[in-house]
C-alpha cells in the first residue's frame, strides 16, 4: 500500500513537471533572449542563462520609433470594441433571456452559426466592403470587423451568465413600482458585473492580439497595430531577436494580467454557455 | 417568466442582428458571388463563368493537397490539444500545495498573443540558436542542427508541436472546470463497490464531462482549421508547400496573386467542411441532451 502511494505521487510530480517544462520551454528562450547583449545572440550552443544580464532590449524596444505608436492604436482598438461590443450584447443577452418574441429561437441561431465563421473565408468581401465605404486604414473599419467576430461569442457569454440572474428579483422590484429598465440598471447590471467583465476581458483579448484584419486593413505604418508592428524588428535581412523578444514580453504583460484577474468568471461563463447551450 | 414583447425583443437584439448580417452574412454572399468568376489575372479581365470553377480548381491537384494538409493539421492539433488538455486536467484536479501557481503557468501559452507564439517558436525551432536542438544535446542525443522548419517532412510536424501548445490549455481550462463539478459522492460510492481508477474514470469522469468534451472539440476544430498566423509566420506554407493550409493558400491567392474568384472558391470548400464538422458535433450534442 505504501509503496503503491509513493509510486502514485512520483507520477503525480512527474507529469506536472513535464507538463510545466512543456508550458513553459518557450518562454525560457523568449526570455533568455530578450535579456542578452547583442554579442551574446550568436553563440552556438545558445546560453540558456546569459552570461551578462542587459536590459537594453528593453528599452531599445520602448524606444523604437514607433512602438508606443502601436501600442496606442491598439489599446485604442481594443478598448472600443470592447466598449461598443458590450453594449450591443448585453442589450441582445438581455432580449435573449428575459423577453419572448417570434424567432427567438431562430436569431440565437444565428448567433450560434455565426461562430462558426472563418475569418480567413470573410476576409476578401469585407475587404472589399471596407474599402467600398472608404474605411480602408481606417481604425472604425478595423473596429466594426472585430466586433462582427467577437459579438456572437460575447452575446453567448453574457447570456449564460444572465440565465443564472433569477428572475424574481427584477419581477419584485418592478411590483414595487420600477420600470423594466429600472429593474435592468438596479438589479441585473450589479449581479452581472463580474460577467461583463470577463466576456470584455475575452474580447480585449482577442483584438489585442489579432493579426489578419490588421494585416490586410491597414497598410499606413502610422495606423499598424501591435501584432504587425512587431515584424518591424524582423529587418529584411536578419531579425534582431533580442529587441523582438523583448518587445513581445511587453506586448504580453497586459494581457497576463487582465487574464489572470478575469480567469474565474470567463471559465465558468464559458462551460456554462457549454452545457445550458 | 419571460416577458412577451415582441417590439422590444427585435429593438435589443437588432444591433448584433444588424452588425452579423451586414459583416458576416452579407459577405458571404458576396464570396459566393466572387467564386462564380475567374478573376486568374493571366486570363485577363474577370469574366463569369458559374459552377465551372468549382470544378477546375481541384484538376491541379493543389487544393487537394492544401485539404489534406488541413486535415491532417486540423486532426492532429485538435486531438493533441484535447487529450493534453484533459490529461492537465486530471492532475490540476487533485490537490497540492501551488496549484494555483501551476495552473496560471501552464495558461500561459493560451493567453499568449499568437504572432508572438508564433515568433517565439521559430526562434525555438531555429538549427543553431534554438533551443529544441540544444535541448535535444543536453539529453544526450548529440549536437543536432536540424532545421525543423527547413525540412519539407519534418515541417508539418513543427507547425503542428507548436499549435497544439498554443491551444492546449484552453481545453484544460474547460476540462478542468467541467471536473470540478462532478459529484463527489459518485466517486466515493464507486470506491465501496471496489472500482478502481480507470475504471472511476471510464464510468463517472467521462460521462460527467461529455457535454463539455464534445463543445471543447468542436471549438478547437473550427479555430485550428482558421488558425492563420502559426503557420503564416513559421514557414509562411513552405517549404515546397508542404505546410499550405486553406486559409495560408487563401491569403496567398487573394492578397499575394490578386485572384480573388479562385481565393473566393477555397473560401467556399472551407466553409462548407467547417459548417459540416459543427453540424455532425452539434448532432452529437443533441443527441446526448436527449439521453
Amino acid at each position: 500500500m505504501m509503496i503503491k502511494r509513493l509510486g502514485t505521487r512520483i507520477i503525480f510530480a512527474g507529469g506536472i513537471g513535464l507538463l510545466m517544462f512543456f508550458s513553459l520551454f518557450p518562454f525560457m528562450q523568449m526570455l533568455s533572449t530578450s535579456l542578452k547583449s547583442a554579442d551574446q545572440l550568436f553563440t552556438f550552443p545558445p546560453a540558456w542563462i546569459p552570461k551578462n544580464i542587459t536590459f537594453s532590449n528593453f528599452t531599445a524596444a520602448w524606444e523604437h520609433k514607433q512602438f508606443i505608436h502601436y501600442f496606442m492604436n491598439s489599446l485604442f482598438v481594443s478598448v472600443v470594441t470592447c466598449i461598443l461590443v458590450i453594449i450591443v450584447s448585453v442589450l441582445a443577452a438581455y432580449s435573449f433571456t428575459r423577453l419572448e418574441f417570434p424567432g427567438r429561437k431562430f436569431f440565437l441561431n444565428v448567433i450560434l452559426v455565426s461562430q462558426m465563421f472563418c475569418m480567413s473565408a470573410i476576409v476578401i468581401p469585407l475587404y472589399k466592403i471596407v474599402s467600398a465605404l472608404g474605411l480602408l486604414n481606417s481604425f472604425p473599419g478595423l473596429i466594426l470587423a472585430y466586433m462582427a467576430f467577437t459579438v456572437p461569442v460575447a452575446v453567448w457569454l453574457l447570456r449564460s451568465f444572465m440565465i443564472n440572474i433569477p428572475f424574481d428579483m427584477e419581477e419584485s422590484a418592478m411590483m414595487e413600482g420600477a420600470t423594466k429598465l429600472q429593474a435592468f440598471m438596479k438589479v441585473v447590471v450589479p449581479l452581472l458585473r463580474p460577467g461583463i467583465g470577463a466576456t470584455a476581458a475575452y474580447v480585449f483579448l482577442m483584438t489585442w492580439q489579432e493579426f489578419l484584419f490588421s494585416l490586410v486593413f491597414i497598410t499606413d505604418p502610422l495606423k499598424r497595430t501591435l501584432p504587425i508592428g512587431i515584424m518591424d524588428f524582423k529587418g529584411q535581412y536578419e531579425t534582431n531577436w533580442g529587441t523582438m523578444m523583448a518587445a513581445s514580453i511587453i506586448i504580453s504583460i497586459p494581457v497576463f494580467i487582465l487574464f489572470m484577474v478575469i480567469q474565474k468568471q470567463l471559465i465558468s461563463g464559458l462551460t456554462e454557455g457549454a452545457t445550458k447551450g | 417568466m419571460r416577458t412577451r414583447s415582441t417590439f422590444l425583443g427585435y429593438m435589443l437584439i437588432g444591433p448584433s442582428i444588424l452588425l452579423l448580417i451586414v459583416l458576416l452574412f452579407i459577405p458571404l454572399v458576396y464570396t459566393v458571388q466572387i467564386s462564380l468568376q475567374d478573376t486568374d489575372l493571366s486570363h485577363g479581365a474577370p469574366k463569369w463563368i458559374g459552377l465551372a470553377g468549382y470544378v477546375d480548381s481541384w484538376k491541379d491537384g493543389e487544393l487537394l493537397k492544401v485539404f489534406m494538409h488541413s486535415t491532417v493539421w486540423t486532426v492532429c492539433v485538435a486531438f493533441f490539444q484535447v487529450v493534453i488538455g484533459l490529461v492537465a486536467a486530471l492532475l490540476l484536479n487533485r490537490k497540492f500545495r501551488f496549484r494555483w501557481l501551476v495552473r496560471a503557468m501552464v495558461l500561459l501559452p493560451w493567453v499568449l498573443p499568437g504572432v508572438i507564439a508564433a515568433l517565439t517558436w521559430r526562434l525555438v525551432y531555429d538549427s543553431q540558436f534554438g533551443f529544441l536542438n540544444s535541448l535535444i544535446a543536453k539529453l544526450g542525443f548529440g549536437q543536432h542542427a536540424t532545421d525543423w522548419l527547413g525540412t519539407p517532412g519534418l515541417a508539418m510536424f513543427s507547425v503542428i508541436l507548436a499549435a497544439i501548445w498554443k491551444g492546449f490549455p484552453f481545453a484544460m481550462l474547460m476540462l478542468l472546470a467541467a471536473l470540478q463539478s462532478v459529484p463527489h459522492d459518485q466517486y466515493e460510492a464507486a470506491k465501496i463497490d471496489g472500482a478502481d481508477g480507470l475504471r472511476q474514470f471510464i464510468h463517472i469522469t467521462l460521462p460527467s464531462i461529455s457535454g463539455v468534451l464534445k463543445t471543447v472539440i468542436m471549438l478547437v476544430s473550427i479555430w485550428t482549421f482558421n488558425y492563420f498566423e502559426m503557420i503564416y509566420i513559421l514557414t509562411g506554407g513552405g517549404p515546397i508547400r508542404s505546410t499550405h493550409i486553406a486559409p495560408t493558400y487563401i491569403y496567398e491567392l487573394s492578397f499575394g496573386h490578386f485572384n480573388f474568384g479562385e481565393a473566393s472558391r477555397v473560401s467556399v470548400f472551407s466553409f462548407i467542411f467547417i459548417f459540416l464538422i459543427s453540424l455532425f458535433l452539434i448532432r452529437q450534442m443533441h443527441k446526448n441532451e436527449r439521453n
